[in-house]
């Protein structure tokens, strides 16, 4: 079994939560790659489930719900790849965070 | 210590729940028609639900020779005659009228309609073709700029309110502002969407992210007291099993082996096959999967011209090296459709007065099968309609129900509870939509049978009883966990509903297949189910004749 490491921005004002970092390990099939957007998804129904993050899929990559900040460019979570042995670090966008990942508009 | 939501109220002639195409067309009717409107999004507009999904095929009787009575006939047929010919005539004769209409509101519609019937057993060719985040562009973008419409965005409806017998409006939960508005209204439509999310593998979760698919609209409408009809008709389809593409709808369906390397599926049969799908089922449920798709070194045939969405959506699993040409799929059987829903008649009024419902959460126009190119006609027809309706009714009333505060106060008190709840409570949401899922997956899937059907419902009643235990994390802003706990209550009632008309529709109709009863009954009857308090009363009530 190989892992995807993930350091996801986190940050609740409303609960005094100061931004920072975690980190989290997300197990992969060998056979296959996982987006961003499923880890997270595992992330929050397996290791963390206060994770805030735009929760949803159109799957044809054209929603831009789930636009974040990842390894630095802006980029849909749902077709950015990760791999095992690579850490990948995913910011939410410009903008007034209101929990997480997610910035209100 | 955790601070309690704050709660406001909203007054409307017309409250629609739900923004997918069904529920963005009515509040566009409800506003033309002159109705103060709320339109009450789960998500920001257009990034929620299925209708972006949706491939965009609209079918229509607009080829020469074919007519809104043929269109019906074919669509009956298919439905093995369980459709309520009332709604099914009303669609057909609406949609092309409809689409023209789409139209004009600015929405690319194309209406050069491929020669070749979208199936062989359509008598004519009839798929125009507008995609779903088209429509929705449409939509939003006019209800945008009406001053009579209040969006509420990243607003979850948890409750209807019911007032001497009447739905007076609806409990919503705002998750940007955590704020609980109190949303009365002189008529309320009921836009909800599915229950795809009930099963593990589900097409209604594109790339194996939910779409919120939850099954509240159902849940909602039955604890308020509405009548929901054949719950039991769920259509399954081939999707992959896992991996970045698990959900997606884009294979081809044939070359099929299980684990031992045997075909297995039924020659000559076509795409979008029930026979096929069941071959499948059958495999992975009897123990012979993993069931594989392998085409390397086949001939990839890219001569058939697609729809632009199903291009793009192939071009997806391309990039992803996901297609069987390039590495060997593993497929399931994943939910795709509810053709059952809340009961309406053809102004999509349903059982309870105030109440309306439209799109994929209403019941009977697609019987036991839905052809493919017919949820938007009915998402755009019953929408428009509902809207039309509900605004009709709304502005002859002189004033807005007053709600009822003892069940404001409990619905309140039961949030509060949630967020509250890390001090009493210890059980955790997905634990409980785990277990549903394993339920469905296990008893109410693709085959059913006496034994499995009533097991799994005892363990709901297990499941149900572990309910009030729920707890979730801390915080009023967007707290998934909160909204994990909420819909875990949606599902465990529709999951009942699902499995309570399943064990009483005893033959096997449409996408119901039953093992202890095989055939067709000669009786064609509806399941009619209501929530009581000691769980759900059942009627076979006949299908109505159909109009000629």
């Amino acid at each position: 079994m190989t892992y995807a490491t993930l350091e996801v921005f986190r940050q609740d004002a409303s609960l005094g939560i100061a931004p920072h970092f975690d980190i989290f390990k997300v197990p992969l099939d060998e056979k296959d790659k996982t987006t961003v957007l499923e880890a997270l998804e595992y992330i929050l129904m397996n290791l963390d489930s206060s994770l805030g993050f735009r929760r949803y899929c159109c799957g044809l990559q054209s929603c831009n719900s789930c636009l974040m900040e990842i390894d630095g460019k802006a980029a849909p979570a749902c077709h950015t790849l990760v791999e095992g042995g690579r850490t990948t670090r995913v910011k939410p966008l410009e903008g007034k965070v209101a929990r997480d990942l997610i910035v209100d508009k | 210590m955790s601070d309690r939501f704050h709660i406001d109220t909203k007054k409307s002639d017309v409250l629609v729940i739900g923004a997918g195409g069904a529920g963005a067309r009515a509040a566009l009717a409800a506003a033309m028609a002159g109705a103060a409107v709320t339109l009450v999004s789960r998500s920001p507009l257009g990034q929620g639900g299925l209708t972006p999904s949706g491939n965009g095929g609209y079918h229509a009787a607009m080829w020469p020779g074919d007519s809104p009575e043929i269109h019906a006939e074919d669509l009956i047929s298919m439905g093995c005659y369980l459709n309520d010919p009332d709604l099914v005539y009303t669609m057909t004769s609406e949609a092309p009228m409809r689409a023209k209409e789409l139209a004009e509101f600015g929405a690319k519609v194309n209406f050069n309609i491929p020669p070749k019937p979208a199936e062989p057993q359509m008598r004519f060719p009839r798929s125009l073709f507008c995609p779903g985040r088209e429509i929705l562009r449409t939509l939003n973008g006019k209800l945008r700029g009406m001053s009579n419409v209040t969006i509420l965005e990243n607003h979850l409806a948890t409750r209807l309110l019911v007032s001497k017998g009447r739905v007076v409006g609806a409990v919503t939960l705002g998750l940007s502002d955590g704020t609980i508005r109190v949303c009365t209204a002189k008529t309320v439509v009921l836009a909800a969407g599915s229950l795809g999310e009930l099963y593990p593998l589900t097409s209604q979760e594109p790339m194996g992210v939910p779409t919120g698919s939850t099954g509240t609209g159902y849940a909602m409408a039955a604890w308020a007291g509405a009548e929901l009809v054949d719950m039991e008709e769920i259509q399954f389809a081939i999707t992959p099993a896992r991996g970045p593409n698990r959900g997606m709808r884009c294979l081809p369906w044939a070359k099929m082996v299980n684990a031992k390397g045997e075909e297995f599926v039924t020659p000559g049969e076509g795409p979008y096959s029930d026979i096929v799908a069941r071959d499948v089922w059958r495999e992975i449920s009897e123990g012979r999967g993993p069931v594989i798709m392998d085409l390397r070194g086949e001939l990839r045939d890219t001569s058939r011209k697609m729809d632009p969405v199903t291009e793009l959506r192939g071009k997806i699993l391309d990039d992803m090296e996901a297609m069987p040409w390039q590495k060997p799929v593993e497929v399931g059987i994943g939910s795709l459709y509810c053709m059952g829903g809340v009961r309406i008649n053809k102004d999509t009024q349903t059982s309870l007065p105030g109440l309306f419902a439209a799109g994929e959460v209403s019941g009977n126009v697609h019987g036991g099968r839905r052809v493919s190119g017919n949820a938007f006609p009915e998402m755009i027809v019953f929408g428009a309609r509902a809207g039309e309706a509900a605004s009709k009714e709304a502005l002859a009333m002189l004033s807005v129900p007053e709600a009822d505060q003892d069940q404001v106060n409990s619905e309140v008190d039961y949030l509060n509870t949630l967020v509250e709840g890390s001090k009493t409570g210890s059980v955790d949401h997905r634990e409980i939509r785990k277990e549903v899922r394993d339920i469905m997956y296990k008893d109410a899937h693709m085959f059913r049978n006496e034994t499995d059907l009533t097991a799994g419902l005892q363990r709901i009643d297990e499941v149900k009883a572990m309910l009030p235990k729920l707890a979730c994390g801390q915080g009023l802003i967007y707290n998934l966990d909160l909204v994990g706990c909420i819909d875990a209550r949606a599902m465990v009632t529709t999951a009942g509903a699902v499995l309570t008309a399943a064990l009483a529709r005893k033959e096997s109709r449409g996408a119901h297949y039953r093992t202890d009863y095989p055939e067709l009954s000669t009786e064609v009857n509806h399941t009619v189910l209501r929530s009581m308090d000691d769980g759900w009363d059942v009627r076979l009530v006949p299908v109505s004749p159909a109009r000629r």
